[in-house]
């Protein structure tokens, strides 16, 4: 096991060591997460291959760690097949850790295409939400967010109509949610 | 503990699986013969095992080895143009003084018995397999002790 205090120092100084540790990450994670889709969404590897027309054996080696050293072009041909998104974001290491510690195969799941209604209707679903809101003005009981709430509300927070005061030193990770009200009123 | 019919069930089964060390044997060995890279990708292998349920949807979870007389399995992992291999096996063949504490269960633990890599059917160090089958013979015999191998949420 690496002494935190040495590898920090290692990855604050060294270029060679911090492109090991986010390799190492990476080739971890992309297998494990090839792994849970396929499973979840397609099936066997055979099947997995003959959507994103490939063969077999190369399914099999992109989900064991490092076997494969993958391009972006390779993810998106996966991404295709399995009908989801693919994000290739740089983020902070703080950021790549957590998403690493909470990351599971077992629970890993990605709305497809076809069921992704926010992706599908989302006016229908920000009818959906003022209405939610619109109860919880009413009851002043706030009602238990969903899938689509999270969704949309992270959506907002995202986008640069949204004004947020700038963030300045060490504030610590950016908080999601937001005020709901405060997120839909200007187009509402 | 419960009983049932005098037979003993353990009374939980952990959240996440755990990993053992022989000995100290896998800590020399990542120590030193594995490059910085290549403990990197061994100690995020063993963070993403150890949250999967079935052990068998590991990925790098390897075929039991044949021709051995203990039930050794392999976890592979590839870096720095190396197939190392993990010899390893279950709690299930290891004796109760073994563990560091007494335990009324040890489901979901895995031992790793020695560290080597693998190339066109031939191991490095060439006796791997055979260390690991006495180390395993070890373990069923209680000649040997294991230690948790702490996995780090902080890298």
């Amino acid at each position: 096991m690496s002494d935190r205090s040495t590898k920090l120092s290692k990855l604050q100084t060294s270029k060679e060591s911090r492109a090991a540790y986010i390799k190492a990450k990476l080739n971890v994670l992309v297998p494990s997460q090839i792994r849970a889709l396929r499973l979840k969404l397609i099936g066997t590897q055979k099947e997995l291959a003959a959507a994103a027309e490939m063969k077999q054996p190369r399914i099999s080696a992109m989900e064991r760690p490092g076997a494969v050293q993958f391009n972006v072009d390779t993810l998106v041909r996966l991404a295709a097949a399995f009908k989801v998104g693919l994000l290739v974001k740089f983020v902070s290491f703080s950021e790549m850790l957590r998403w690493e510690n909470e990351f599971s195969q077992d629970d890993f799941a990605v709305a497809r295409i076809d069921e992704d209604t926010s992706f599908l209707a989302p006016v229908a679903t920000r009818a959906a939400l003022a209405t939610r809101v619109e109860f919880e003005d009413a009851t002043g009981q706030p009602s238990q967010s969903d899938e689509t709430t999270r969704s949309l509300t992270a959506k907002r927070c995202a986008s640069p109509a949204m004004k947020t005061p700038a963030r300045t030193g060490n504030q610590g990770p950016p908080q999601g949610g937001g005020n709901l009200r405060e997120i839909l009123r200007p187009e509402t | 503990m419960l009983t049932d019919n005098k037979k003993l069930i353990p009374s939980e089964v952990p959240d996440h699986w755990t990993f053992w060390d022989y000995e100290g044997a896998i800590e020399n060995w990542y120590q030193n013969d594995l490059s910085e890279e290549a403990q990197d990708q061994f100690d995020a292998l063993l963070k993403n095992c150890a949250k999967i349920e079935n052990h068998q949807q590991w990925p790098g979870f390897g075929k039991f080895l044949k021709g051995v007389k203990e039930p050794i399995w392999e976890l592979e992992f590839r870096a720095d143009k190396r197939a190392y291999r993990v010899l390893c096996v279950f709690a299930s063949i290891v004796a109760p003084g073994c563990w560091p504490r007494a335990t009324e269960s040890t489901r979901k633990r895995a031992i790793l018995l020695a560290g080597c890599y693998h190339k066109q059917g031939v191991y490095t160090p060439a006796n791997a397999i055979n260390t690991a089958e006495t180390r395993a013979r070890a373990l069923r015999e209680d000649k040997a002790k294991v230690y948790e191998r702490p996995i780090n949420q902080t890298l």
